[in-house]
Formats: C-alpha cells, structure tokens, sequence
C-alpha cells in the first residue's frame, strides 16, 4: 500500500481571459476557476501508480472555500481524501509564506500517516512561479525533482523512485530516495475520463477544512501578507502592439497566405535562429 | 474503487426542463432520484430562442417568486413582425390582459435557467450526475432496469427511467419506441445570435417603456426566403436574441448556409437599426421538433418513459416546447412515484403516465394542431405572399394620399390576386383554419 | 419545382462563420472525435455535398476538391448532419460527457 500526496491549486481559466479593450487589463470577472492543468496531471500521475500498487492519494490546497470545487476534481481523477487549507489569515500569502503553510500540513499528514511521494504541478497558470513546490521540499528537507515527465519506477521495498525529467539540452533520469517530492509536466500521466464510482464519489464529497490554528497551529508573523516578503510596488500593463497586417485565406487562399506568411517572418528574422 | 451496483429508485436522463421537473417531483415524494446530463452542469448544452411560461413554472413550484428565478424580461409585447424585402408590418398587442401580473411569459436565456431549475431539483433531493452520457438500456426479462453509460463502470440501475434527452431523440430509437430516426419534413434547424445592447438602447429602439417590458416577436415573411420557416426576437435584459428557423427539408432543398440566412435577416433594413453597435455574445443552432403529434413515439414501455422534446411534444406554431416539457416531466415524475407505490413498473402502470397527459393541454393541442406542419410544407405562400402583400398593402393605404380611395382599393385587391388567385386564396384560408381547430 | 433556384443565393451576405463561432465555449476532447464520416470514398462521389452548406457552424469543409474534412471541435451537436447526409454516411455520437459546446447563455 502506498499513500501519495498531491498539493493543487484552484487558478482562473487563463484560456478564458478577455481584455478589457479600453484599459488593455485583464477583465478578471465572471472568469470560471479551474483546477491548475499541471495538478490535474499530477494527480492523474499519482491515479495510475496507485492503481498499479494500492493505497490511497490525499490532495492538499490552500485557497478560498470555493476551491473546494478544485479538489472535487481531483477525486473525479481518483483521489480519496482532499483537504482544504482556507483561512483568512493565509489571505495574501506568497510563494514563501504558501509554501510554509502547505510544508506544516502535509508534515502534520506525514506523522499520522507517512508519506511516499508527493506532487505538485509545474507550476500554476496564474503565477507561473514554480517556487511552491520547491519551496515545500526544501522546508520539508525532502529530495526535490522538477520537471517530472515520466516515472519509471516506485520501489517501496528500496524506498527509491526513478523519474525522469526534461530539461532543455536532455532527458535526465533521477533515482531518488522515499519520501521525494515531483513537480510535474503535463506528459507525467494523461487526464483518464473518470470512472462513474469516482465521479459519484467527488460529487458527494465534502470539505474537510484546516485552518490557521485547527489542526496545526501556525505562526502568525509567517503567514499571510505579513508573512510575505514579496512586495509589489507597481503593476502596470503592458503597452499593445499594433494589430499586424491581415490576410483572408478566403481571399487570398491557403497556399499564397502560408508563404505570405512565412516570407514575413523570415524578413523579420524572428524566425532565423530555427532555421540556422 | 467499489464494484457495488449502483442503484437508485428513479433514473432521469437529461437535465433539461423535462428532466429536471420530473426529477424534481420524484425526489420531493421521497424516492432516490439521479438525474444524468451529459453537459458539464445542467444547461450547458441547452439553447432556445425564447420565452418560458409562467403557468407551467408555477405549477412545479407554487412559491416560484421566492425563489428568485433568474428570468430576463417579462413579455409585455407579443406578435407578429410581417417582413417583405425591404419593410415590415407589425401585428403585435401590448397591455390589456398581457400586463396582468403575473405576466404570462418572460423571456430566458437557458444555460442560466436551466441551471437554476436543475438547482431546485437538488434541493427536492434530486442528485445530479453531469458530465455522463447515457448510451444505451439494461434489460432484465424484457423490461428496462437500468442504464448503460459512457464512463467506466458506468451501469445504473433504477426499475424506473424517464428519458428527457430532447430532440435527438437517439435512446428513444434505441428503445425502440419510435421506429425512425428523425425526418427532414419534421424538424426545423434554428440559429440565433444573442447580440448586447445596453438596457436603455433596447428600450429606446423598440419603444419600451422600461426593462420590465419585454418583447416575444414571431417573424414572417423574407426573414425565411420563401422557405417554410419563422424568425424570432425576444429582450432579454441586456441583450437581443434574433434568430432563424426553417425545415431541414428546405435546407436541404435550397442548399443555404443557416447563418448566411441569419445574415441576412440581421441586415435586413428593418432590422439592422435595432442591432446596430451591438456585440456578439453568443452564436447557436438547436432542432426544434414539428412533427408534434403525428411523430410522437410511444410514451412508455415496460420500466421506462419519455417526455419533452425526446416525445415531439412542441406546438411550433405557437412556440409552445418548454411547458409542455415541464408537464410531461411533472406527470412522468408522478407515474414514476404511482409505480413504486404500486412496487410494479410495467407497461401497463406506466400507461397512467400518457393518461394523465391526455388531460392536459399538451396532448389536446398537439393532437388539434397535428395538421400544422403538412400545412406549412405545402402552403410556402404564408411565407412570402401574404407577409409581402400585406406590406404592400399596407404601404399603399398609408401613403394613398390624393387618390382616389376606391383605386386604392382595387390596387390592393390587385397586388393579392396577381399573386394569388382568388379561390387559391379561400382555399389556404381554409385549410390554415383546419390546421388549427384541428377538424 | 426547383427549389435551389428559387431562392435567390445573390441575395445572401457572405459570412466567416470562424468570426462566429469565437462567442462559443468549447471543451475539446482531444482523445476521441464524435463525428466521423463513414466511408469517405462515398463523399467524393457526392456531387452535392449538401454537408458544406447545412452544417450551422461550417464543421464540413472541401478539402482538394472532392473529399470531405470535419472540423469536429467546432461542433455543437445539433444533429442535422445525421439527418441531412443523403448518403446516412456520417457516424453521429454526442461527444462524451463534458466534452463539447458548453453555453454560457443558450
Ligand atoms: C430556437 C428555439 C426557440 C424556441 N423557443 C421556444 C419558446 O419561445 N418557448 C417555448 O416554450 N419553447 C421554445 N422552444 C422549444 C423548447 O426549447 C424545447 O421544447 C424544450 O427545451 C424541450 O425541453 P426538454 O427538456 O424536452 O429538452 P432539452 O431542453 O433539449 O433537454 C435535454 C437534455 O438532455 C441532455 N441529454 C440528451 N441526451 C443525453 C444523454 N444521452 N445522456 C445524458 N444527457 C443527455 C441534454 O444535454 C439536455 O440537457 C424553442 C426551441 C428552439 C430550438
């Protein structure tokens, strides 16, 4: 029996995003919450390992009580437990202080329960850090591998894992030792459709919120927006390009607009460097 | 993961109108009630033009008001918009008994609407089982008992299924309760565009006094080319819903793109100016079933029923889908709840459930209007002669001035019968009155 | 009567139904098509090819002239191409659960 844990985020559908066309900012009402894609492979990942061994997956997220639709998802995919940090005083915390509250949680999961392998997504949509899971596993002094495509092995007897992981130049593999923590690309594991009991499952679950003093107690000045050392002084927007030349394919047809815009791109140069 | 049956006492498919009112009524009785929507939350794939009425959503849920339904605007206006190629005569009433509160209709936009209605079936005790589709039956000695779906262990088991899947009415082929897949003669393919304006454009434009005035207009004539076909506009609060609908047969035949149609209909010069600087909110294309009547499947078997648009239970002349969808599902809800007093679910139980409806308006109206859509397919002229003529005619008796009035007379009695011959005339006439009484 | 001249085609707007469909929500099912044409071989001897014109959303495009493509993400499950083909030569599902056209309006 193994027990998996997955740490997720519920962030805006990006995909969704309109531009306000008078202020060129991001219209950010009405815009449906989603379950971060990188987590749902994760928790995808986690799904099939603990089909092919046993044992049970817990998720974790810190967030609004709405995030509980996040977790929802996660057990559609086939998780059994999902636990939602939501308190006001985590409000405004940053990837600093959110990775010390997820760290004090999931060790408070450990002690009860150990932990094998633990995952987290690439990174969330929203923020685009990747600083969170990271951040977990060095608190938690746990072997940290990013960029997880693929593992190949879990070895509970050995107590390693093999993973392989993508960088620019190669393919690593990495053999690392039990409890490791993953941060997962999207090819860790495809999204499966999920079986009805899950689905039933998810749609009768129900919350089970942590706060900032029930069942860990967690120290106020590292939480929080006071607990965040990231500042931001400024946020502006960025300054729109002028729309580009359009050409029809109707009009023009598909040939002549391919090349058309090919030979743009190559006088440009904005292509040269894949040519070379 | 458990490999325990599952099993409710009541198996709804599709979260519609239908479905959810008999969901609804089911699971208020007491019984375990599943509702399956393939859309990924109820409404999600559901698209009308439209109007729902308030006597059917009263009667599902006397205390509706509280509940706070999300509805646009009341329909204060109602009628017909005659186009020819470049006007329009308006035939519409306002006032009089169509402002009495409650006001009979009120115009909706569905995703929300329905969303809201499968909400109110929640909280009788329905549970909703989105993003599954229902593919087939389970048979055990002949008779219904569950359903098959496309997930993994996907079984369902109810000795009680009531099919609400509309129009494409796919498992009710399957069952074996229609023997034909739909006909071209029989459906109408719509499009609409919902196109926002702001409250006050609406109003100003098409002479509302304020947004809790609304309109629900039928429109005939060039808005279908000739085709057998309406188009239609309805206020929504902030926003306009224009659209199209013609027979598949006609698509078929005329080889027209339905969004050129459409185009068209939104260019058209009596139309344009209401629209104009309007955004695009959403585009869509939904059947509506006209075969009524005479297309109308068995509506029950042994373990199962069906109800709504699935039952070809539209009057399309009169716009008429969404309450009779929300009465048949009531009453199927309520055979359901009969049977498993009964603790037996066969044909001959279930057969209360279209004696009930015999009762009602729906089969009434559909059996008197079963004429409605052989006399639309043979008689194109009430497409495009008489709306034209009676714009022509219209335009001359207001723009006669110093004419003699008796040759205003014979021009207009012309522009008929060079269109129409005169006993052809009596003849449409009288079978259009045929249709609709229904002798 | 001949319908197709009946209606007078001069009369109607050219439209760029892609402009159109960008108000529609999709939720693509990247591992299984819905819509599939049957025997495409059937398609190239229709002479008419009624599918490019009825489709409400444009899913069936000419491709080289005589074969038929289905734009299947842009779908929204009305049904008319199972009805309409004169060949029955399209395999209509509904896409599967949560997948497809979802309204935000209807
Ligand atoms: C353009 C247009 C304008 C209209 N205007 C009006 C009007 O003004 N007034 C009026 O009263 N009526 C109007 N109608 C008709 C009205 O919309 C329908 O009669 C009504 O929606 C029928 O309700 P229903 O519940 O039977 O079907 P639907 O509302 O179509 O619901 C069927 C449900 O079943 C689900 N489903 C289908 N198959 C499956 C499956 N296999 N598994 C799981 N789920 C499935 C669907 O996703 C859907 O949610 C209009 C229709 C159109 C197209």
């Amino acid at each position: 029996m193994i027990h998996l844990l997955v740490s997720i985020k519920q962030v805006p559908d990006t995909t969704n995003i309109r531009i306000d066309p008078e202020t060129g900012s991001l219209i950010r009402k009405g815009v449906p919450a989603i379950l971060n894609p990188y987590d749902a492979h994760a928790v995808a990942a986690a799904a099939e390992w603990k089909r092919k061994l046993g044992g049970k997956i817990t998720i974790i997220t810190m967030g609004p009580p709405s995030a509980t639709l996040a977790l929802q998802e996660c057990i559609e995919l086939g998780a059994d437990r999902g636990i939602l940090l939501s308190d006001r005083k985590f409000a405004g915390s940053d990837t600093w202080a959110t990775s010390y509250v997820l760290a004090e949680a999931i060790r408070k999961i450990h002690e009860e329960d150990p932990i094998d392998l633990l995952f987290f997504g690439k990174q969330a949509i929203d923020g685009d850090t990747a600083q969170v899971g990271p951040g977990v596993a060095t608190r938690l002094e746990f072997p940290l591998i990013t960029y997880a495509t693929n593992i190949r092995e879990i070895n509970q007897d050995e107590g390693f894992v093999l993973i392989e992981r993508k960088t620019e130049l190669r393919t690593e593999i990495i053999r690392a030792t039990l409890p490791a923590l993953l941060t997962c690309e999207k090819e860790i594991a495809e999204i499966p459709y999920a079986a009805l009991p899950d689905l039933i499952k998810s749609l009768r679950y129900e919350t089970e919120t942590w706060t900032a003093e029930d069942p860990v107690i967690y120290d106020e000045t590292k939480i929080g927006l006071k607990g965040s050392p990231t500042k931001v002084s400024k946020t502006g927007t960025p300054k729109q390009h002028e729309p580009g030349e359009t050409f029809k394919v109707a009009e023009i047809g598909l040939k002549e607009s391919v090349d058309t815009v090919f030979e743009k791109m190559i006088s440009n140069s904005s292509v040269a460097s894949l040519w070379e | 993961m458990s490999n325990e049956k599952i099993q409710f006492d009541v198996v709804v498919v599709g979260a519609g109108l239908a479905g959810s009112t008999a969901a609804a009524i089911a699971a208020r009785h007491g019984l375990d009630v599943a509702i399956i929507e393939r859309g990924r939350s109820p409404g999600g794939k559901n698209f009308f033009g439209g109007a729902l009425y308030t006597h059917s959503l009263e009667e599902i849920y006397p205390d509706l008001w509280d509940r706070k339904p999300p509805l646009e605007r009341p329909v204060t206006e109602t009628g017909f918009w005659f186009l020819s190629k470049d006007g329009m005569v308006k035939a519409t009433v306002q006032g009089g008994r169509i402002n009495n509160e409650p006001i009979d209709a009120y115009v909706a936009l569905r995703a929300k609407f329905d969303s809201w209605w499968a909400e109110q079936a929640e909280e009788e005790g329905a549970f909703i089982i989105p993003k599954t589709l229902v593919t087939d039956f389970i048979y055990e000695e002949g008779q219904v008992v569950g359903v098959t779906t496309d997930r993994p262990q996907g079984d369902i088991y109810a000795p009680v299924i009531i099919i609400c899947e509309g129009v494409n009415n796919i498992l009710t082929q399957k069952l074996g309760l229609i023997d034909h897949d739909i006909q071209p003669t029989k459906a109408a393919l719509a499009v609409k565009q919902l196109i926002s304006l702001s409250p006050k454009t609406i109003n100003a434009r098409l002479g509302l006094p304020s947004r809790k005035h609304g309109m629900a207009i039928s429109v005939v004539g060039d808005v279908s080319m000739g085709m057998p076909g309406l188009g239609f506009l309805y206020t929504a609060d902030k926003a306009v819903s224009l659209g199209v609908g013609v027979t598949l047969h006609a698509l078929q035949e005329t080889q027209i793109k339905p969004y050129e149609l459409l185009q068209r209909y939104l260019e058209h010069p009596a139309i344009a100016p209401i629209i104009e600087g309007g955004q695009l909110m959403e585009y869509g294309a939904h059947l509506i079933p006209e075969g009524g009547w005479k297309e109308m499947p068995k509506l029950f078997t042994g373990g199962a029923m069906v109800a709504g648009d699935a039952a070809s239970m539209v009057n399309a002349l009169h716009w008429e889908g969404t309450n009779m969808a929300i009465v048949a599902g009531k009453q199927a809800g309520l055979t359901a709840i009969e049977a498993h007093q009964k603790g037996d679910f066969s044909a001959q139980t279930l057969s209360s459930y279209q004696d009930g409806l015999q009762e009602r308006f729906v089969m009434k109206d559909l059996r008197q209007y079963r004429r409605m859509s052989k006399f639309l397919a043979n008689h194109p002229e009430f497409m495009e002669i008489y709306p034209t003529f009676l714009n022509d005619a219209m335009g001359n008796f207001f723009t006669s001035f110093g004419k003699p009035k008796r040759q205003l007379y014979k021009e207009i009695w012309r522009s008929l019968t060079s269109r129409r011959s005169l006993l052809k005339v009596i003849g449409d006439m009288v079978s259009f009155g045929r249709a609709v009484i229904g002798i | 009567m001949d319908k197709k001249n009946k209606v007078n085609r001069e009369d109607l707007p050219e439209v760029y139904i892609d402009d159109i469909l960008m108000s529609l929500k999709y939720y693509t099912d990247e591992h299984e098509f819905h819509l599939e044409i049957i025997d495409p071989k059937v398609c190239q001897q229709c002479v008419d090819k009624p599918c490019i014109d009825f489709c409400p959303v444009g899913c069936y495009r000419a491709q080289d002239g005589d074969t038929v493509q289905i734009a299947v993400q842009s779908c929204i499950e009305c049904g008319t191409c199972r009805i309409l083909c004169p060949y029955f030569n399209i395999s209509w599902k509904y896409p599967r659960g949560g997948f497809g056209v979802n309204y935000k309006f209807g």
